[in-house]
């Protein structure tokens, strides 16, 4: 400390005074402050922690992990000295440095061709859906992909709508006959119902209430529900449970469609025809996207440039906050309970619903180029989230670090439309491009 | 004062024993009396007052002999109210009385002087202590003495005194020791002492001696000349020891020094019973009086004792004094009677002066024209008493304001010196050597003299010198406050999309009004129908010909776009799902038969003009519904905005260039018979039955209720390229060919705010629905977005600012953007660019 000390006098060379912490036990360091030089940066850092774990008896390879370092919850990028002067942080006192193991950069693995730019796309442990643009879903082998296999993993292709595929979605993905929903831009919301020994697929139900195309489809954490976003501003709650409705008439005017369908699918069963449990009015322009807070709670976020909170049990709406650009997607992470929008200007905003006082509006990143028409949150990881934009480029990010992504995933030529990180494994994007990429993501918490 | 010395009592012993031996001694004697007495009279008119009160005193001892020393005391103080009288007497006596006679000193006797010393201590002390209760005392007392009352007792108190006098003088003969001469005045206070009660050690010493010496009645027979004695300004210096108390001389023997250094000896003080006896005996008790200084008793004489008894009486002291002499009046006051000159008065004073009436006159005439006024304060003139010997009338030349003088010339240096300092010495030894010269008379002229003296003149003559204000301005003073963009936003500011996909030029583009679609025309002879969030192609149409114009019917009932290529008039339902399937298959309903025409028969004109026709089953198949063919190529189509009627603009069909069409009815019209000019485009005014027709330089209004025209407008243009209309009605923005785009108001059309910024032919211009934005399309590449803010006050000025320029395109057979169309409630702004691409602007 004495020493320390007397090396702040030194004014070329400003020192202070920091003390590591770490979350992660097996990179832990001796607790004591020590004084570094304050322009140090990340490299610098790493520096300091790789000599006291070699002091502590580590073996340090070339294997051995970077560290990422938090001050005062944000992210350090550049010199420390920078950033606590823009954070107004004082120098004189012990600085509580928070280091973790750096998130290893996800690795392109594969990139699945298609005929039509990729809308949707979501991925379970096994298999990977897509929604593309010439009307048909794909189905992919995950384990495939994993292995780089490429089309080898394509399982199955499903024509099943007569416009764009928007949306897509599993429901249940355990047992061999696996369920999931599409929406698309002719209005109606499919329920498919996949065996996946026998590879068939049976749709189960068609959801037909929205006057425009559906945008945004999402199932609810308990599986039993689904709510669909339109342009036409309704955002409409259907049941997933299938109850055998009694006969129904054929619409004259649904016929042609119906029976476009049957050929489509060549099956001779006659899909269920469902309508909304409920249907949300309130937005003044298209939905843009939904997400399930609850089995009770659903997100929009809609080109009217607010994000509401629907209450399903009153039926109606609960919180509403008002951006000033078209909301184009929304993710919620029930591991951190915040709100995720990405809208129609360069920027990805993080909201917190629960505070109810002062700005909502928690961080604003900052770094695609253009519009950014999807942002996820990773499924395990707190702070981790992905985002695709019209840049061409995904950029992984952390919560706690607005001014940069953790890594740009670069590969698409074109438009990102989609990007999706429900398997921990795997980041996947569909583009403009006609591909949907994958990209493996190793997490280790 | 010094009369009074010379007034000294013939019987007091001391003048008789000094004046005997030396005169010179007695005058010093006398000289210090005098001052003392002067000098009390002055600073301690207290003590002066005891002095004379005497006289009652005594009367009252007279009457109440056995009362005691305190209830006389107040009677002392009674008679201290004599005071400012017996003060003035004083000064009458002085200056009345200054004999005094040698003879009449000698009288007194050296024995009478021994006596003193013995009692003198004892009375001191007393003295001293009866002093302070007096003081006390004395004001209170004042007023209680009675007049007549005291000058009868004086009257009889005097001859008392004088009986004391002469016991004084028996006792005197029984003398013991010699006193020095100037003391001899003790001796009188030591007689008095032996004959008078302790009252009389009340008197202050040095006043009652000024009083007695005063009151003493003896004249001299010898007239001294008083100035040569007057020792008015001096100091009583019979005592030398000063103004200190005399108690502490209450131990010893003396009571002071004399101007010798000798002690001066307390008179020897009687007891009571002596005291007492004198008092009965001496006929001169009641008119002794003891003098403090010098502790001996004096008697008053008569003299004395008559100027008490004036002053008593409020007479003055003098005895001959006459206050009502009579006054003799030497210069008169009053006016006499005879003057004391005869002369005439001269004859000007009687006759009026011409001057003065001059004067007059000239200020009668100055009131009579109002030229006096009264009650004004002049203003008034410094007048400085300089003259400026140097002032130079000429220094002021005409013209020239300001005038700066030109610049002095430099005075010469250390350098020009005909004997430099060292430093300034060129390091060149020859020049150096050429530099310095032995004496003065070795330095040559200055050889540029003349020629400096001449560029001197020179420049005085010919330098115009004159303070010229300069403008303090910036090129961005005249630019007018703005407001900065950034406070305006929303407004497209950079691309967000770009839709590819036309193979060529587009001509034109129309965004559907629920901001979903974008259909574009192209000269690939291609329609297609875009989602405006992705930038994806939904549609795309082959017509057969080079698309003019497309636009979207502005219904929400119909799903139905125009489509104008050479003559045709192309009905397109796009009739994916883009829209409510309702609504497409509404609109092809509408669109599958001929609507029943009843007794219309169409007009000759018309039918030679436009034909309308169902889709056969090809062209249904390809999403035609009705097509209507015209003359003549069609340029453009207006919807009316609800939907129902539309206008299309057939440049080349004269005085049938715009056409009337109902869409529900299958109608046309030709509204004008007459051709104005080349018709360039037309609008419908968003709010009421208005069809603007805009030829190359004019803008006509028409009221199609009425079926007249409203407004015509000079369009302050040479040639007209497009027209957009304020959703609010009352303005519109014309964008020419010749680079102009005025904003015109409806209410003031003579005047438009003319918008310069543009630097070749504008194509396009486009009001935003919402947002008080408008923005136009020009040939050097440039889309310009401004803020075009409208007031409700019809007296304000739109706010026009300039926010951003948005370069992107690229240049196609030197065309740039064709169209621009805002999206119906964003802040987006789409380009269709000859370089076959489509721009969302953000």
């Amino acid at each position: 400390m004495a020493a320390s000390l007397q090396k702040m006098n030194d004014a070329e060379k400003l020192n202070v005074l920091v003390k590591f912490i770490t979350k992660q036990e097996q990179y832990a360091v001796p607790g004591a402050s020590v004084s570094i030089p304050a322009d140090i940066d990340g490299a610098g850092l790493n520096k300091v922690i790789q000599t006291f774990l070699k002091k502590s008896g580590a073996t340090i390879g070339s294997d051995f992990p970077q560290f990422e370092f938090i001050v005062k919850g944000q992210f350090l990028v550049g010199p420390l000295k920078k950033q606590l002067d823009e954070d107004d942080i004082s120098l004189e006192k012990v600085i509580e440095i928070e280091y973790l193991k750096q998130q290893p950069p996800p690795t392109p693995k594969d990139s699945l061709q298609h005929d039509d730019w990729v809308a949707s796309l979501q991925c379970t442990d096994k298999w990977l859906l897509t929604g593309c643009y010439d009307n048909t879903l794909h189905l992919w082998d995950a384990e495939g992909l994993h292995a780089g296999k490429g089309e080898k993993a394509h399982t199955l292709t499903i024509p099943a709508h007569k416009a764009p595929v928007k949306a897509v979605a599993w429901v249940h993905t355990n047992s061999p006959t696996k369920t999931f929903v599409s929406a698309s831009i002719d209005q109606t919301a499919v329920v498919w119902v996949w065996q996946s020994d026998t590879n068939t697929v049976e749709c189960v139900s068609e959801c037909r209430g929205h006057s425009q195309s559906v945008e945004c489809i999402a199932v609810s954490p308990s599986t039993k529900r689904f709510a669909t976003g339109s342009w036409d501003n309704l955002l409409k709650i259907w049941s997933l449970s299938r109850k055998p409705l009694p006969e129904e008439e054929e619409e004259a005017a649904d016929d042609d469609d119906e029976q476009d369908r049957k050929k489509m699918r060549g099956s001779t069963k006659k899909p269920e025809k469902k309508t909304p449990i409920m249907t949300l009015a309130g937005h003044s322009e298209s939905v843009g996207s939904a997400v399930w807070m609850s089995d009770e709670e659903v997100i929009t976020g809609s080109w009217d440039h607010s994000l509401r909170i629907w209450d399903l049990e009153i039926g109606g709406l609960r919180q509403q906050f008002n951006s000033n650009c078209a909301i184009f997607s929304v993710s919620w992470s029930p591991i951190n309970g915040t709100i995720l929008t990405s809208s129609a200007d360069k920027f990805i905003r993080l909201y917190d619903a629960r505070i109810s006082d002062g700005s909502i509006v928690q961080q604003k990143y900052v770094s695609h180029t253009k519009w950014v028409p999807s942002v996820k949150w990773s499924a395990v990881a707190e702070h981790l989230f992905v985002s695709g934009g019209y840049d061409n480029v995904i950029k992984m990010w952390d919560s706690r670090r607005p001014k940069a992504p953790l890594y740009d995933l670069t590969g698409h030529s074109d438009k990102v439309l989609a990007v999706d990180w429900s398997n921990p494994k795997f980041i996947v994007s569909g583009s403009a491009d006609c591909t949907a990429k994958v990209y493996s993501s190793e997490k280790d918490v | 004062m010094s009369g009074k010395r010379k007034r000294l009592d013939p019987s007091d012993p001391k003048n008789i024993s000094n004046g005997g031996d030396n005169d010179d001694d007695y005058l010093v004697g006398i000289n210090d009396e005098g001052d003392s007495s002067d000098s009390e009279y002055e600073g301690e008119e207290l003590e002066e007052e005891d002095d004379e009160e005497d006289i009652p005193f005594l009367d009252d001892l007279l009457e109440e002999e056995e009362e005691s020393g305190e209830q006389q005391t107040d009677d002392i103080k009674k008679n201290q109210q004599l005071k400012p009288q017996i003060k003035k007497g004083k000064h009458a006596i002085n200056s009345k009385s200054p004999h005094v006679s040698k003879d009449s000193l000698l009288e007194v006797s050296e024995e009478d002087v021994s006596e003193e010393g013995k009692s003198e201590s004892e009375e001191e002390e007393e003295e001293s202590d009866s002093d302070e209760d007096f003081e006390d005392e004395a004001d209170s007392l004042m007023g209680d003495s009675d007049e007549g009352e005291s000058i009868e007792e004086v009257e009889e108190n005097m001859q008392r005194k004088e009986d004391n006098q002469v016991k004084n003088h028996i006792d005197r003969d029984s003398g013991t020791d010699c006193i020095p001469a100037k003391n001899t005045k003790k001796d009188t206070d030591l007689v008095k002492g032996l004959s008078s009660s302790k009252q009389s050690e009340n008197f202050e010493s040095s006043e009652s001696n000024s009083v007695e010496e005063s009151l003493s009645t003896e004249a001299p027979k010898e007239v001294a000349d008083e100035y040569e004695y007057d020792s008015s300004d001096e100091e009583d210096l019979r005592n030398t020891i000063g103004n200190i108390p005399m108690n502490w001389y209450d131990d010893y023997p003396h009571i002071g020094y004399n101007l010798e250094g000798k002690p001066i000896l307390k008179p020897d003080r009687l007891d009571t019973l002596d005291k007492f006896l004198n008092k009965l005996e001496n006929p001169d008790f009641r008119r002794t009086v003891f003098d403090k200084q010098t502790g001996q008793d004096i008697r008053l004489s008569d003299e004395d004792l008559e100027i008490a008894k004036r002053l008593m009486g409020r007479r003055v002291p003098q005895l001959g004094y006459n206050m009502y002499e009579k006054f003799e009046d030497i210069f008169s006051h009053e006016v006499q009677e005879m003057p004391l000159s005869g002369r005439p008065d001269h004859k000007r004073s009687f006759i009026p002066s011409k001057s003065e009436a001059a004067y007059v006159a000239k200020r009668a005439l100055q009131i009579r024209q109002n030229k006096i006024k009264y009650n004004e304060k002049k203003k008034e003139i410094k007048r400085v008493f300089s003259y400026d010997l140097w002032h130079d009338e000429g220094t002021k030349m005409r013209g020239i304001y300001n005038h700066m003088p030109a610049p002095k010339r430099r005075l010469p240096g250390h350098g020009e010196s005909y004997r430099p300092p060292i430093e300034y010495l060129s390091l060149d030894p020859k020049a150096r050597e050429a530099r310095l010269f032995p004496s003065i008379r070795k330095v040559p002229a200055y050889s540029k003299y003349i020629q400096e003296q001449w560029d001197r003149c020179l420049n005085l003559y010919l330098a115009p010198r004159q303070r010229v204000r300069k403008i303090q301005a910036s090129s961005t003073d005249l630019i007018p406050l703005l407001p900065k963009p950034q406070d305006l936003r929303p407004f497209p500011t950079q691309e967000a999309l770009v839709f590819k996909g036309h193979n060529s030029i587009i001509r034109t583009i129309s965004v559907h009004p629920l901001g979903k679609y974008l259909a574009s025309g192209s000269d690939d002879r291609t329609v297609k129908i875009w989602e405006t969030s992705t930038g994806r192609c939904l549609r795309s149409f082959d017509v057969e010909g080079a698309v003019k114009c497309v636009s979207w019917n502005p219904s929400s009932k119909l799903f139905l776009l125009g489509v104008a290529f050479d003559n045709n008039l192309v009905f397109i339902n796009p009739e994916t799902y883009l829209v409510d399937k309702i609504v497409v298959n509404q609109t092809n309903q509408i669109f599958r038969y001929e609507p029943d025409q009843g007794d219309y028969i169409r007009p000759d004109r018309v039918v030679s003009a436009v034909k309308w026709r169902t889709a056969s089953a090809d062209e249904w198949a390809k999403g035609y519904r009705i097509i209507v063919e015209h003359f003549r190529n069609i340029k453009e189509i207006v919807w009316h905005k609800q939907g129902d009627y539309f206008a299309t603009v057939v440049p080349e069909g004269d005085h049938r260039s715009v056409l009337m069409h109902q869409l529900s009815r299958w109608r046309s019209q030709v509204p004008f018979n007459k051709c104005k000019g080349r018709i360039q485009t037309i609008a419908f005014h968003p709010k009421l039955p208005f069809l603007y027709v805009v030829t190359q330089t004019h803008v006509r209004v028409y009221n199609l209720l009425k079926q007249q025209m409203t407004k015509k407008v000079q369009a302050n243009c040479r040639w007209i390229s497009s027209i957009a209309v304020h959703p609010g009605g009352e303005h519109f923005l014309i964008g020419g060919y010749d680079r102009k785009l005025n904003w015109f108001e409806m209410e003031c059309t003579r005047r438009p705010h003319l918008l310069r910024y543009h630097k070749s032919a504008v194509r396009s211009v486009a009001y935003h629905r919402k947002y008080p934005l408008f923005a136009s399309a020009a040939d050097e590449g440039r889309v310009i977005v401004c803020h075009g803010m409208v007031y409700n006050d019809w007296v304000k000025d739109p706010l026009i600012v300039p926010l951003k320029e948005l370069k992107g395109h690229r240049f196609f057979d030197d065309l740039y953007v064709l169209d621009i169309a805002w999206h119906p409630f964003e802040a987006y702004l789409f380009t269709a660019g000859a370089d076959a691409t489509i721009r969302l602007w953000h």
